[in-house]
Parts: structure tokens; C-alpha cells; sequence
């Protein structure tokens, strides 16, 4: 156990070199440092992105006080890097201390933790009943047949762009409707020409719109098994890589180095539009002076893959439960009784940060069908949960 | 499909490939290449071979 612990502390340096701007919801917000205590009627929670995540947990914690209110719940801001690194670190040494009970981790990276450090996150069988839940994202986290985490957030991709750049270009909604990406290029190309504004951001370091395109083919850079390279002979990649050289050869894209200066650029109105996940809406309309004048449309299309269709993913995650901090019974109950079950907070993040929730009744909560007055004529969050059924895992 | 456990890993490789690709390499060859290197942490400074931007070139942030 002891060599294995070596191997993925050694394992772990090598991903952490990589890290930076890794995903889309990676590198934002403050840095808040983590005061944890770990009494019995303490429970601290990491998470990042202050306006999603973040916002989601301190939801939660107002839910959970009126069951239990003895209970104090603290919810750290925490960039996503920081708490892989934390994570990596105390996992490795097998020391605990300062950790938090629960922690938000990225699909992308969680059977990673699980297969590299078996045993340091709760079996959380116990509250998830996976009936409730899509069955792609109990996926992810399920090994031998246990359920390890608290499925949150659908990571269905979505085209939001603004509709005054648009028609200033001669474009209306429905030209923007299913859109492959060579027409979304000549689009922005029409765009830039008109508004003089870039029609994305693109960030060098980051390429989540790879994982887009890839994953509207249904394909990635490992084969089925997970552990097979496939890169050499995917054609989906190299479509995707063409895809993305031609949006930097025709002058579209703003390129950006790291979280921040990606939100900054669509809430400053730099950009036409923002071919991402469901999760940046909450950050969209912090731009409040923009109400009216965003839409939402199709994720585009691969070119000349018959495969790849107008619907994808990207990032996304779940509530864990890190097993040797002190309090992880009461962060399961904790957990149990708000994201595992509670349709009312669910619906109430839907109308709070435009959760496109994994919770399969999600579709018939009372907000998910309600018109976004930020996005005209569209019905964001129930647009995105058909989204979400198509080209998923 | 499923994301396995090297998701960041491989999009370091794939971000290595593209900058070479955007420099004229061949694309085929690039992948056939990278397959077998190690990751390497680059630098996202000059990744870029479009034209700067002027505000790039001024060194100003983006946004």
C-alpha cells in the first residue's frame, strides 16, 4: 500500500505539472484560504467557481440548517487546481489534517482519485439511489458497484451568443439553430467583419473546445477502456484540431490565458458568443446590463463526421466525501439530505444559478420550464436537459 | 465513451501537437510523434502562430 501511495504521490506530480488552466471551471475566483475544523458539529466544504458551485453549497448549508441546525457548515472558495493539489497531497501522505468533509471533484479527474487512492473517499451507496441519477454520471463515479459521490451538475454544452452582434451581421436566432463549426466560422467571420468583435475566446492551454468536438462524435483521447491511448488514428481528433486551427486562421478567436480573462471577455462584450458548458450561464448573467440580449442555441457540429451531432459535454461535477476527516458520517447525512434527495434546493438552484441538474426529475421541477429573461425566447435549463440526453457518456 | 483517468494528461500531449501543427508541421506525423513523448509543461506564451493581436503585441491583458 505503501509503494502504491509513492507511485501516485509520483503520479500525481506529473498531472499537477499539466495543471493550469486545465478546464473551464478551473482557475476562478478568490483564493479563500480553508480555516477547517473538524468538531462534531463542524463540516467544511471546498468547491470552486463562487457564482456556481460555490453558490450551490451555500444553498445547501441553508437547507440543511433548518434540519439541523446545531450543525455549522463552512464552505471554502477554492480554486479547482488548488484542490486537486491539496487532495493529491494529503492522499498521498495520509495526512488528513486541514482537509475538508466533502469536496466538489470534476468528472473529468474523480476515477483518477479513485483507482490511484482506493478507500479515501466514502461509499456513498448508502444515500444515492441511482435510479434518481444519470446513468452516465454514476458512471464515472462507481467502482465494484459502489456509488462514491453525490452526482450534481450536467455538463451539456451549449452555443450561447449574443443576438445584437449577431443580427448586426445580418443573422437572426434561427440562422443560428444546429450550425456546423466551418458555418459557425464563416459566421464569425461576417461577425468580426460587421461588429468587429471576436466571436470566442480560445485559450492555448485549455482546450475544452477539442473535448467539445471530440465528445459530439463520441469520442475522446482514450479509447473505450479508458487506458488506451488514441490519438494516432483518431480521425474525430484531427477533425477537431483542423476545426480549431481554421477558427485561429480566419481571425475569430480572442485568445486568452485562464479562467478569468475568459468570463471577463464575454461580461466586457468582447465576444459574439460562448460554445461552452451549461454551468457558465451563472456567470452570463452576472452581466446584468446584457439581460435580453443573449440566446442560446445547439452546440455546433464536426464537419464531415457523420458521427459527431449537435449536442456534447464538457466538465461537470460531483459531491465526495473524503472518508478519514473526522465528521464524514454527518457530511453524508448532510449530503443525503440536500443533493441526494432534495428536489426543492434542486429547483431552487435551477432558478438561482441555472443549474442543469443529473437529478432525472429535474425536467418536471417548476423552474426548469420557466422562460430565462436573459436568454429571449428560450427555456434554458429545460433546453439543456434534452441537450443533456444525447451526447453525454 | 469513458474519460479514463489521464484526461489532462493527454490534452497537455494533444496541446503540444497543435502548436507544432500550427507551425506547419504535418498533422499525421505530429500525433504518430507525440504518441510516444513524454508531457512536458509549456509555456502558453508565443503558443499562438496567428499574427498578434495589437493588444497582445502591447502585452496587454485580453479582456
Amino acid at each position: 500500500m505503501r509503494s502504491l501511495r509513492v507511485l501516485a504521490l509520483l503520479l500525481s506530480i506529473c498531472l499537477l505539472w499539466g495543471l493550469t488552466a486545465c478546464s473551464n471551471q478551473t482557475e476562478e475566483q478568490p483564493h479563500t484560504q480553508a480555516t477547517v475544523e473538524t468538531s462534531d458539529n463542524v463540516l467544511t466544504i471546498w468547491a470552486w467557481d463562487d457564482t456556481f458551485n460555490v453558490k450551490a453549497a451555500n444553498l445547501a448549508k441553508a437547507y440543511y440548517a433548518n434540519i439541523n441546525p446545531e450543525i455549522q457548515v463552512n464552505v471554502v472558495s477554492m480554486a479547482q487546481t488548488d484542490i486537486i493539489t491539496k487532495l493529491n497531497t494529503a492522499f498521498s501522505s495520509s495526512n488528513y489534517e486541514g482537509l475538508p468533509n466533502i469536496v466538489l471533484i470534476e468528472d473529468y479527474r474523480i476515477q483518477n482519485f479513485l483507482k490511484s487512492y482506493p478507500g479515501e473517499l466514502r461509499d456513498l451507496s448508502s444515500i444515492v439511489d441511482p435510479d434518481r441519477f444519470m446513468e452516465y454520471k454514476l458512471r464515472v463515479m462507481t467502482e465494484e458497484g459502489k456509488i462514491y459521490g453525490v452526482p450534481f451538475d450536467s455538463g451539456a454544452a451549449a452555443l450561447f451568443y449574443r443576438r445584437d452582434y449577431l443580427r448586426e451581421a445580418g443573422y437572426t436566432e434561427q440562422d443560428m439553430q444546429n450550425l456546423t463549426w466551418n458555418e459557425y466560422i464563416e459566421i464569425g467571420k461576417d461577425v468580426k467583419e460587421a461588429t468587429g468583435k471576436y466571436m470566442l475566446t480560445l485559450d492555448p492551454s485549455d482546450l475544452g473546445q477539442i473535448r467539445i468536438m471530440m465528445q459530439s462524435a463520441g469520442a475522446w483521447y482514450m479509447k473505450e477502456d479508458g487506458e488506451t491511448v488514441d490519438i494516432a488514428e483518431n480521425e474525430v481528433l484531427k477533425a477537431a484540431l483542423s476545426t480549431y486551427e481554421r477558427m485561429v486562421n480566419a481571425g475569430i478567436a480572442l485568445q486568452v490565458s485562464g479562467w478569468d480573462p475568459f468570463v471577463k471577455a464575454f461580461q466586457e462584450g468582447e465576444v459574439a458568443s460562448v460554445p461552452t458548458g451549461c454551468w457558465a450561464m451563472s456567470n452570463i448573467v452576472k452581466a446584468e446590463e446584457q439581460s435580453g440580449k443573449w440566446a442560446v442555441a445547439p452546440i455546433p457540429r464536426l464537419d464531415d463526421i457523420p458521427q459527431s451531432i449537435n449536442a456534447s459535454s464538457i466538465g461537470g461535477g460531483s459531491w465526495y466525501v473524503i472518508d478519514k476527516v473526522p465528521g464524514a458520517d454527518l457530511a453524508v447525512d448532510f449530503l443525503g439530505k440536500t443533493f441526494a434527495s432534495n428536489e426543492q434546493l434542486i429547483d431552487d438552484l435551477v432558478k438561482e444559478i441555472s443549474l442543469v441538474s443529473t437529478m432525472k426529475s429535474a425536467k418536471d421541477l417548476k423552474h426548469c420550464g420557466e422562460p430565462n429573461a436573459f436568454l429571449v425566447a428560450s427555456v434554458f435549463t429545460r433546453t439543456l436537459l434534452h441537450g443533456r440526453s444525447k451526447r453525454l457518456l | 465513451m469513458n474519460y479514463g483517468l489521464y484526461t489532462y494528461t493527454m490534452e497537455d500531449i494533444i496541446a503540444q501537437s497543435l502548436q507544432s501543427i500550427m507551425q506547419g508541421a504535418d498533422m499525421d506525423e505530429t500525433l504518430k510523434t507525440r504518441r510516444h513523448k513524454r508531457v512536458h509543461r509549456f509555456s502558453t506564451h508565443n503558443f499562438w502562430i496567428q499574427p498578434l493581436t495589437k493588444r497582445s503585441v502591447e502585452g496587454e491583458k485580453p479582456g
